[in-house]
């Protein structure tokens, strides 16, 4: 069973009340020590959650002079080198955006931030005139993962590429120069990155809504190696409305602006895991989130404990295996007689099936019809447990009372 | 900056040293944000968001050569 240990609601002050319903929380915690990020805020506790600091993603670190701050943080600790690594968006300015990657060490106290900017003609010259957008970020044994959408910054602003950045965290750490490589495929939308990487990164997208398209990158390699695996078919598509819905107790609409991409994966105890929200289909009647574990060695699905309710909707699901190799996982579920509420659990090794445990419901629907687009798991620096950084509507339906949440939990053997 | 291989995407690069807090004027007033203007661009982005390739639908398209387990999973159990 799931026991929760903390679960604490970030007062205004930790957010200088700049939330939105598109919350796109993200945490790392080193040791006593929290960095927790969303729209449109930071905030540092230093006390296990207890107090919190704002931080303003706006000015904290001086904007680039292409623009200033847009959205998309997210927010690693990385345990090896006692690093915190703090991912943050830009707005485009015509020609092109900055997408920074700030490093200071887990125990610092005297905000020593440093950062490296990188511009899509950053990494490849020819990519001038496109913008990055919607970052991820992960880790394998030596190096930090971030990858990103671009779109053209002239006429429809169109999808160009996924690139996928490789930087070494003796180089984070060192606060020298910076190399990376990168990967790039003007074919595949919105890749996702494991969580639990070692030696190999494993990330996907889908190639069709039968096909999962996985690729694996080797760290003492240059080259990146794809697979097509055949998953259960599902649906992108609702077959009244087209688009994601699930209406709350109040009517208000809290998955319209929901899609498919893949928002979670994991490695861990040789095999690779990946989920996403997906549509109502058949049976299961409402959005609800696939699941696809598939052998690391011979790329064969295992199998796909998908998470689904007859009367409401999950969705937005992430994940990330502890120390032993245990999945824990935050999502959301919310529709029909239940407001959106922030869940967590993990994969049961013994049934092959999820824990889960809810933690808070919100009393509101969004007015906006929006939610998302990602929320939080990390392990905790103990190695055992797992926080998660979520946000509930309290109060009131507007982006004001967002109420972002702080959640550490652990698995408990049942007696 | 970088050089790309198209053949098999992908590259290499170099960044400088990085931009510190100790090199950079830094503003004592909290950043305060247009959050109208921000929702608006969200709003936006996920436009643009959703104008990658399209996912191909297989259904109809008689691509189900191989099975694949987990067809039946049962309903969640949540812990209230």
């Amino acid at each position: 069973m799931i026991s929760i240990l903390q679960n604490i609601a970030l007062p205004p002050t930790a957010t200088f009340s700049q939330t939105s319903s598109v919350g796109e929380p993200s945490v790392g915690s080193s040791a006593g020590r929290i960095f927790f990020s969303g729209n449109w805020y930071a905030s540092e506790s230093t006390d296990n959650g207890q107090t919190w600091s704002f931080i303003s993603p706006v000015n904290h670190l001086p904007p680039p002079s292409s623009g200033g701050f847009c959205c998309d943080q997210t927010v690693l600790y990385d345990k090896s080198r006692n690093i915190f690594i703090w991912v943050l968006q830009y707005i485009e300015n015509g020609t092109e955006n900055v997408m920074r990657i700030a490093i200071k060490k887990g125990n610092d106290d005297n905000d020593a931030w440093y950062w490296w900017d990188f511009t899509p003609a950053d990494v490849n010259s020819a990519w001038s005139n496109e913008w990055f957008d919607y970052n991820h970020a992960a880790l394998s044994d030596n190096f930090l993962y971030v990858g990103s959408n671009t779109f053209s910054t002239v006429g429809s602003q169109s999808w160009k590429r996924y690139v996928l950045l490789r930087m070494p965290l003796d180089d984070l750490a060192q606060n020298g120069n910076l190399n990376f490589n990168f990967f790039q495929t003007t074919n595949d939308f919105s890749l996702r990155c494991v969580q639990g990487a070692t030696s190999t990164m494993y990330f996907a997208s889908h190639a069709s809504t039968r096909k999962l398209r996985v690729f694996s990158w080797d760290e003492s390699s240059d080259q990146v190696q794809q697979r097509d695996i055949t998953v259960t078919r599902w649906s992108d598509v609702d077959p009244s409305t087209g688009g994601y819905t699930s209406k709350c107790p109040d009517n208000k609409d809290w998955l319209a602006r929901c899609d498919s991409r893949i928002t979670a994966g994991w490695f861990a105890k040789g095999v690779i895991g990946f989920m996403w929200t997906t549509n109502r289909k058949g049976s299961r009647q409402h959005p609800h989130v696939r699941t696809v574990r598939i052998n690391a060695s011979t790329f064969k699905v295992l199998s796909q404990p998908d998470i689904w309710n007859v009367d409401y909707a999950y969705a937005y699901p992430d994940v990330t295996p502890n120390d032993n190799g245990d999945v824990g996982i935050v999502l959301f579920r919310g529709g029909g007689n239940k407001f959106p509420s922030l869940v967590a659990g993990n994969f049961n090794e013994s049934t092959k099936r999820w824990n889960l445990k809810a933690i808070i419901q919100s009393t509101h629907g969004p007015a906006d019809k929006k939610w998302g687009d990602y929320i939080t798991c990390r392990k905790h620096s103990d190695g055992k447990s797992w926080i998660g950084a979520g946000f509930t509507l309290e109060g009131g339906n507007t982006r004001d009372f967002i109420v972002p949440r702080y959640v550490r939990f652990e698995m408990v053997p049942t007696s | 900056m970088a050089n790309e291989s198209e053949d098999n995407k992908t590259g290499k690069g170099k960044l400088g040293k990085p931009k510190d807090l100790s090199k950079v004027p830094r503003s004592p007033l909290p950043g305060i944000l247009d959050q109208d203007a921000l929702d608006a661009k969200q709003d936006r982005l996920r436009i643009r968001r959703k104008k990658g390739p399209e996912i191909e639908d297989t259904e109809e398209r008689g691509l189900f050569e191989e099975e694949v387990p987990g067809e039946e999973e049962p309903p969640t159990d949540c812990e209230d």
